[in-house]
């Protein structure tokens, strides 16, 4: 080997492991799976557990929420899947959801993951019948009613309202 | 016959005075560019690393300015009692490539060494502060005394060992369970509670002390490996 090729070898040793140096202590992970999750995401090779989204969709259909998401979380630990993220969410309102009130701290939850969706993509639209609100932006905005303490609350007619 | 043998005689002196003809330099320098800085990497990563108390979670500390400051000062030292020989690293006649191939080396062995001061100082309280001087004081005394590079690597060597125990194993005989309350353990041993409140508490788990022993070992190695001049 020549001195030129040694040198190169050596620049290019310390450019690389300074590059992962700084990523590692920039990303921050807890463990080494973490760590690996992380440079997929840097690599933009990163991508949903397709099995583990399929289980969570089955269970939050089977309204078990808690166990539905955290296969969703189990399936984007990164939190960079929009559909993922808008099953979440709406698996925070089906839960809070009441007749008479709204469980305040899961909506809360709801609407942190449903503003996540929509800015990972603004653009989508679940394609799922048994949903009736397939946008995040309308589910944002529902959470958000359900928020909200107006006058209408008080309304007896909102006992017969119906979850989406 | 006399004159020719005078001749042979020179010839063979100059061929072994050239360094670059040494087998033993040119392995010298190959390990100096290829294993050194992978070594002083590797230590760069595990200088600030930490195992979180609670769960041995990953915890990464990047360095503070004042272990940068300790980084400078040894490295200085290290060229002015000519461990290292800075014209011997940086010759005029020397390729731009062969410049920037040292310069990244020796940029490893600065950063290892910010990175061994971060994980031998106590994260806070006022023992940090007591090893920052400690650690001046060292690198001061030896800027003053004329001593041997040997002699340096070897007071080097000592300092850090005497950090190490000081951090790792009596400062983490400190830590208590964190699962039990103030109270119990202020009952169950107020000496060791009542020392770890003044002088502040470890905050890692004492496995952390694992990954420094290795950290420290490799970038002894790693200096011992670094050639004078290359």
């Amino acid at each position: 080997m020549s001195d030129s090729i040694i040198h190169y070898f050596t620049i290019a040793i310390v450019a690389i492991g300074f590059a992962v140096i700084v990523f590692l202590y920039a990303s921050a992970p807890k463990g080494l799976s973490e760590a690996v999750t992380r440079s997929q995401v840097a690599l933009g090779v990163y991508s949903v557990d397709k099995e583990l989204f399929d289980r969570g969709v089955a269970q939050f259909r089977a309204d078990e929420f808690a166990a539905g998401r955290n296969s969703f979380e189990r399936a984007d630990p990164e939190k960079r899947d929009a559909a993922t993220q808008f099953y979440i969410a709406y698996s925070y309102y089906r839960e809070g959801w009441g007749r008479v009130s709204n469980d305040d701290a899961l909506f809360a939850k709801g609407l942190q993951a449903a503003k996540r969706a929509a800015e990972l993509n603004p653009d989508l639209a679940i394609n799922d019948e048994s949903l009736k609100l397939t946008t995040p932006f309308a589910l944002r905005a529902e959470l958000e009613n359900g928020l909200k303490m107006t006058i209408d609350d008080l309304n007896p007619l909102k006992l017969f309202r119906e979850r989406k | 016959m006399k004159r020719n043998e005078i001749e042979i005689a020179d010839v063979e002196i100059v061929t072994a005075d050239h360094p670059k003809d040494r087998p033993s330099e040119k392995r010298a320098d190959r390990t100096a560019y290829l294993v050194v800085p992978f070594l002083f990497l590797i230590v760069t990563l595990l200088g600030g690393m930490r195992l979180a108390q609670s769960d041995n979670s990953f915890v990464f500390l990047p360095p503070e300015l004042i272990s940068l400051v300790l980084a400078a000062l040894t490295l200085v030292f290290v060229f002015r009692a000519e461990v290292l020989s800075f014209s011997g690293w940086f010759r005029s006649a020397d390729p731009i490539l062969k410049k920037a191939a040292n310069a990244a080396v020796l940029l490893t062995l600065f950063a290892a060494t910010s990175q061994i001061y971060n994980g031998l100082l106590p994260e806070k309280g006022m023992l940090h502060w007591l090893f920052v001087f400690c650690f001046f004081w060292a690198i001061a005394t030896n800027l003053l005394a004329e001593m041997p590079a040997r002699k340096i690597m070897a007071s080097f060597g000592t300092l850090f060992g005497i950090a190490f125990i000081a951090k790792y194993i009596v400062l983490a005989s400190l830590a208590s369970p964190s699962d039990v309350s103030w109270l119990q353990r202020m009952w169950e041993n107020p000496g060791r509670e009542a020392i770890a409140l003044v002088i502040g508490k470890p905050e890692f788990s004492p496995s952390t002390g694992y990954i420094h022993f290795v950290a420290i070992a490799l970038y002894l190695a790693g200096l011992y490996m670094l050639p004078r001049k290359i």
